[in-house]
C-alpha cells in the first residue's frame, strides 16, 4: 500500500471485492476471508452481491435479437447421432499401382495425422485442466450462494446494529429453528485485560439471556458463533455488552451495540 | 433446468435475457458482443444445469455477476487488442423496437441511484461497468488511492441503505 492508502475493514473489503474494485493485494485478503467460509463473511459478501446485482435494473432495458434465443434454445435439442466414419485406409493410397509421389503424399499425410492426434491430446489435456479450474471456481460461487440462501430460511432473523458514538457495528444472525447464533462485529474498541464482550438475547419481557462471550481481534473485528442452550423467546432484541472475562449472569457493563432483529 | 428441460431453459431465458443483454451492452457498447455474452452465459448455465439449484434472487445475482465478469473480460481483451468501439454506433439497440417496458424494480433502483451524489454514482458506475480497480480509478481521477477507497466505500454504504428503503419512500425523498 502507498502512504496515501487506507486499511479497509472486513465489511468494506468484502463489499469492494464483490464490486470488483479491489487491487490484487486487497483482493487476495478478501478471497482468504471467503475461503474460511465464515457464515458472517459469506452473509456480508452475499448481501453485497445481491445489492450490486440490482444496479443493471436502472439501465434502459433492451431486448436481444431473436437469433440469440434460437442459439440458446438449440442447446435443448437432442444432438443428432454421429455416425463414426471409418478413416480412409492409408494403405489403399499406397496400392500396388500408386506412384512414388502418391506414396510420399501418403507418408506425409500419415505423419500429419499423427502430429494432429498428439496436438489434440495435448490440447485436450490443457482444456481439461482449465475446465477443472473453472468448475472449482463455479463450485465455490455456488457454495457461497447456498450459504446466502440460509438467510432466507424461515426462523432466521438478522440484526444490523451501529453505535453512532463509537462507530462500532455488528451483525447478529439468529436461527431460531436450529438454535444457532452468529455474531460479527467491526470497529470495536480494544478491551482492557480481563474483559470480554458478551452477547445477550433480550426478551420483550423478562431478564436478558446470556448467549456467549467473545473478544475482538487486533483490528477491532470479531466473529463468533454459539449454540443456544435456551428456548428463544417470541419477541426479543439483541445486545452486546462489555463484561468480566467468562461472562456474567446478567449484563453489568456498558452496552456496545443493541437493536432489533428483522 | 436440472432435468435439461427446454421449457425451463426458455422460461429462464425469457426472464433474464433482457437484463443480461442490457448489462453486457452497457459494458461493451456492441450489440454483437453483448449477444455473444448472453449466449455464453446460458451455455454455461446449461452446461452446469445438473448441479444447479434454482433460487430466484441468488440466481439473478449469479447471472448478473457472471455476465458482468464475461463482459469485462471481453472489454479488457478489446482494449488490449485496440479494437474497442469499432462497431459502437452501428449496432446500437433502437429505443423504438428493442426497449423493454420499465418495471417497478427499475424505478426503485433508479430512484436509489438518483439520490446518490453525482460523484458517488460515477465511481460506482466506473467500478461496476468498466471494471476499474481502486488504483486504476485513482490514476484516472488523479486522486490519492486512500481517497478513492473511502469514496467508493461511502458510495456502496449509501447505496445499500437506499436500496433497503421501500420504493415509495425513495420516490418521496428523491431528487427532482
Amino acid at each position: 500500500m502507498s502512504d496515501q492508502d487506507i486499511e479497509l475493514d472486513r465489511e468494506s473489503l468484502l463489499w469492494l471485492y464483490a464490486a470488483g474494485a479491489l487491487d490484487a493485494e486487497d483482493a487476495d485478503r478478501a478471497r482468504a476471508l471467503l475461503d474460511r467460509a465464515d457464515l458472517g463473511d459469506v452473509a456480508i459478501y452475499s448481501e453485497a452481491i445481491a445489492c450490486l446485482a440490482q444496479l443493471p435494473e436502472a439501465l434502459p432495458m433492451y431486448r436481444p435479437s431473436a437469433m440469440v434465443r434460437q442459439r440458446v434454445m438449440a442447446l435443448a435439442k437432442p444432438a443428432a447421432p454421429i455416425t463414426p466414419k471409418s478413416p480412409a485406409p492409408i494403405a489403399s493410397a499406397v496400392g500396388a499401382g500408386a506412384s512414388m509421389g502418391t506414396q510420399r503424399l501418403a507418408v506425409i499425410a500419415a505423419i500429419a495425422a499423427v502430429a494432429l492426434a498428439v496436438a489434440t491430446v495435448i490440447m485436450q489435456f490443457r482444456n481439461d485442466s482449465l475446465q477443472e479450474q473453472n468448475e472449482a471456481l463455479n463450485a465455490r460461487m455456488l457454495e457461497l450462494n447456498d450459504r446466502a440462501g440460509m438467510l432466507g430460511r424461515p426462523g432466521v432473523k438478522v440484526a444490523c446494529m451501529e453505535n453512532a458514538a463509537t462507530q462500532s457495528r455488528s451483525r447478529v444472525i439468529v436461527d431460531t429453528e436450529r438454535h444457532q447464533v452468529f455474531v460479527h462485529a467491526f470497529h470495536l474498541k480494544p478491551l482492557p485485560n480481563g474483559r470480554e464482550l458478551a452477547l445477550w438475547i433480550v426478551p420483550s419481557a423478562g431478564k436478558p439471556l446470556p448467549v456467549g462471550t467473545f473478544k475482538p481481534d487486533a483490528d477491532g473485528n470479531a466473529s463468533a458463533n454459539f449454540s443456544l442452550g435456551c428456548q428463544v423467546p417470541e419477541t426479543f432484541t439483541v445486545a452486546i455488552t462489555e463484561e468480566p472475562a467468562g461472562g456474567s449472569p446478567q449484563p453489568t457493563g456498558a452496552t456496545v451495540v443493541s437493536g432489533p432483529l428483522h | 433446468m436440472a432435468a435439461r428441460d427446454s421449457v425451463a431453459l426458455a422460461t429462464l431465458y425469457d426472464r433474464y435475457a433482457a437484463l443480461i443483454f442490457t448489462l453486457s451492452y452497457r459494458i461493451l457498447h456492441s450489440r454483437e458482443e453483448a449477444e455473444d455474452v448472453l449466449a455464453d452465459v446460458f451455455f454455461e448455465i446449461w452446461r452446469r444445469a445438473e448441479g444447479f439449484e434454482l433460487k430466484n434472487t441468488t440466481l439473478k445475482a449469479y447471472l448478473v455477476l457472471l455476465a458482468r465478469s464475461r463482459s469485462i473480460d471481453r472489454l479488457r481483451a478489446q482494449k488490449s487488442r485496440g479494437t474497442r468501439s469499432l462497431s459502437q454506433s452501428f449496432d446500437a439497440p433502437s429505443p423504438q423496437t428493442d426497449q423493454v417496458a420499465v418495471s417497478e424494480d427499475t424505478e426503485r433502483v433508479r430512484a436509489a441511484l438518483g439520490q446518490l451524489e453525482p460523484q458517488q454514482r460515477d465511481l460506482l458506475e466506473r467500478t461496476f461497468y468498466e471494471g476499474l480497480s481502486h488504483s486504476q480509478l485513482a490514476a484516472v481521477l488523479h486522486k490519492p488511492l486512500g481517497t478513492v477507497k473511502s469514496q467508493i466505500r461511502a458510495s456502496l454504504r449509501r447505496l445499500r441503505v437506499l436500496l433497503r428503503q421501500p420504493s415509495r419512500e425513495l420516490s418521496r425523498s428523491g431528487k427532482p
